[in-house]
């Protein structure tokens, strides 16, 4: 199991086509991703809707867990992205 | 023959102008009701199977649809779609529903709309307002699936046949801009004002369209023989043969009109006493831009930008650069006023009821949305700014109710414009700023707007609505909703005197400005500039080139001192509105049970 904590780095938060980005980056990966934030645990990060469900604005801290052989590699890539501001991405 | 066929009188809302004779095509969005819940053990497989077959085809069916959209209204237009498709393709819905019916024995039906419920409610519980909207993605996505998965016939829009009158409860944006091309004839509704989006894009299609049309859905049966009157918000369902005669040769007359102006629209708008008045479009996409140019527009007095944020995404500066400069491009040498979001109000009809406001009209919306998240401002006044650099830009602020607004969006304005001097990137320096007079405390302002405002622009729909407590979009009161109130002439009047103080343009971009019959009163209050529906360009021009401003003034300053409405309007020589009680009755008093 892997584990990081990121703060969310977009102005306007985790919106639709930023968790497009994430959940189609973790479905790269043969783990299971989850994330959390606040009371909102343990959500399929591989789930576009369940990564909007979270709602991240700017600043908050989103929790990335990967279970799986490829956990360490998922997480780094899943985290690196949440806390990027997706330039050029978006 | 049988006994059903009666003549039945719908009285709605006009939101789009002109006569339509069709078939009925009933759209229903009616959620069919689970009949099958269990299935037995050795069904699972098959079930499973069936299950995910039909999200296939809905997933097909969508990117159908968003490829005929996005051929004939652009990619920003069809982006509408991505939401549906990445929802349809969700892994965790998919596994959800796959779970229940595997280990529950559920059948697919139950086990989709189960999985679902707990996304719709996580949906709901959100803040953001945008995300929350995507709720209504939802519904559309599930009703899509449970229509399928039930083995119905779905009334697709584009199973339309030849010579359709739409009929339906309510049209999402998303399947109103599916109505183009030849095959509708019109639209019914029974919600929806003339403001929503269904209206909106009705009008730009230029199909007569009745909105608020109480219990269409049910009086009306498919394929029953529709007469839509966008003239006078009228339906006749199954109409008798003298009335549909009648009405025949009101279509034929509207189609010689419409080919007489046509011939017509090369003259220029000018009073017999010889006042050339500037005639700008309304837009909304930007392919209104042709018929805009076609008709003769000198500019566009409202471009609407709410279609790139009705998508699954907000739109970036640079989409939204590349939109606005299309138009800018389309329209030159004219100038084009680029209105900023106006979201909110009826305009977000499609969200979550439950999270809805008491009183969106009273609510959050238009600049204060703008101002809350300066971010989306100022993306938005960037993207004006660089598309000022291929001709002539305004920006224009909606829903402004005092002054401090205008300040703080004009601070964001040169925020914007210093950054962008800074980064060296191709923009127009020349934007002026104006404000949308549509709240009544902007009306008694309009001089002290017009020190600061470089334009202001009488949204005449709010403004009425506001001044006379209206809710054009309730079918009860909407009668009451009269541009011909003296308050509201006298609101004009004040605008045109505050703006004249320090020599500002104003200009009125409401439906207002697209009446004819309304147009030698404009004049004769000191209107100059007229912002409409492009379609409705020719048969202004008329209007203008038969007034005489001398005269018009005179009747004006009457029309000033009159004590009503009808007062004003029977001075003018104007029809009056039907009677909402005589309308209502005639609908009540239809055989019980027609259907």
């Amino acid at each position: 199991m892997a584990q990081k904590t990121v703060v969310i780095a977009n102005r306007l938060g985790i919106h639709a086509r930023p968790a497009a980005l994430i959940a189609g980056a973790a479905s790269k990966f043969a783990s299971d991703i989850f994330l959390s934030k606040g009371e909102i645990r343990d959500v399929n990060g591989k789930s576009i809707m369940s990564v909007m469900m979270l709602a991240a604005e700017q600043g908050s801290e989103v929790t990335v867990r990967a279970e799986g052989e490829d956990a360490e590699a998922a997480v780094a890539a899943v985290a690196e992205l949440l806390g990027s501001n997706f330039e050029g991405k978006i | 023959m049988t006994g059903s066929a009666a003549h039945v009188v719908l009285s709605g809302i006009s939101a789009s102008p002109g006569i339509a004779i069709g078939r009925a095509f009933l759209h229903s969005k009616e959620t069919p009701p689970i009949r099958q819940r269990r299935i037995g053990p050795h069904q699972v497989e098959a079930e499973a199977e069936r299950f995910l077959a039909t999200l296939h085809q809905a997933g097909e069916e969508v990117r159908r649809t968003r490829r005929l959209v996005a051929g004939e209204h652009g990619e920003e237009l069809a982006q509408i779609f991505d939401a549906q498709l990445a929802m349809l393709a969700d892994v965790e819905m998919k596994e959800r529903t796959l779970q229940c019916i595997r280990q529950f024995h559920w059948s697919a039906e139950r086990a989709f709309q189960h999985s679902l419920e707990e996304m719709k409610r996580g949906f709901a519980a959100i803040q953001d307002e945008y995300l929350r909207q995507r709720i209504s993605d939802l519904l559309d996505i599930e009703r899509q699936v449970l229509l399928r998965l039930a083995g119905g016939e779905i009334q697709a829009l584009e199973s339309l046949r030849a010579n359709a009158v739409v009929v339906a409860r309510d049209l999402l944006p998303s399947e109103a801009v599916q109505l183009g091309g030849r095959r509708v004839k019109g639209i019914v509704l029974e919600v929806g004002g003339p403001t929503s989006h269904a209206a909106i894009i009705a009008r730009s299609l230029g199909l007569p369209t009745v909105l608020g049309a109480a219990n269409c859905t049910r009086v009306v049966a498919s394929s029953d023989l529709v007469v839509v009157d966008g003239n006078a918000g009228e339906v006749h369902v199954r109409p008798p043969e003298p009335v549909l005669r009648e009405y025949r040769s009101r279509l034929r007359r509207q189609q010689r009109r419409e080919r007489d102006l046509t011939a017509r629209r090369g003259l220029a708008a000018v009073t017999q006493d010889g006042k050339e008045i500037a005639l700008l479009a309304n837009i909304d996409v930007p392919s209104e831009v042709q018929l805009a140019v076609a008709n003769g527009a000198r500019g566009v007095g409202m471009y609407r930008t709410e279609y790139l944020f009705l998508g699954y995404q907000l739109p970036t500066e640079e989409e939204q650069r590349a939109a606005y400069s299309r138009i800018v491009q389309g329209m030159a040498p004219h100038p084009v006023t680029i209105r900023t979001i106006d979201l909110g109000g009826d305009k977000l009809g499609i969200a979550l009821k439950a999270a809805a406001e008491l009183n969106p009209y009273l609510g959050w919306r238009g600049v204060r949305v703008s101002l809350d998240i300066p971010e989306l401002l100022k993306t938005q006044l960037r993207a004006i700014l660089r598309a000022g650099a291929h001709g002539d830009v305004c920006a224009l602020l909606p829903m402004v109710a005092s002054l401090d607004e205008l300040r703080a969006a004009r601070a964001v304005l040169d925020e914007a414009r210093s950054e962008l001097r800074a980064s060296g990137e191709a923009f127009g320096e020349h934007c002026p700023l104006g404000v949308m007079v549509e709240v009544p405390s902007a009306a008694l302002m309009a001089d002290q707007f017009a020190r600061e405002a470089d334009f202001l622009s009488l949204g005449t729909n709010d403004l009425i609505q506001y001044t006379l407590a209206v809710d054009r979009s309730n079918a009860r009161v909407a009668p009451l909703y009269d541009p011909f109130h003296p308050a509201v002439l006298r609101l004009i009047d004040l605008v045109v005197r505050g703006a004249a103080i320090h020599g500002v343009p104003v200009s009125i971009c409401g439906e207002m400005a697209g009446d004819p019959r309304a147009t030698a009163l404009l004049l004769g209050l000191g209107i100059e500039r007229l912002s409409m529906s492009p379609g409705l360009i020719p048969e202004v021009k008329e209007a203008i080139r038969s007034t005489k401003l001398e005269a018009a003034r005179k009747r004006a300053q009457e029309c000033l001192h009159l004590t009503t409405g009808a007062e004003v309007r029977s001075y003018l020589g104007i029809a009056a509105a039907p009677q909402p009680a005589a309308a209502f009755a005639r609908v009540e008093a239809a055989p019980a049970g027609v259907r």
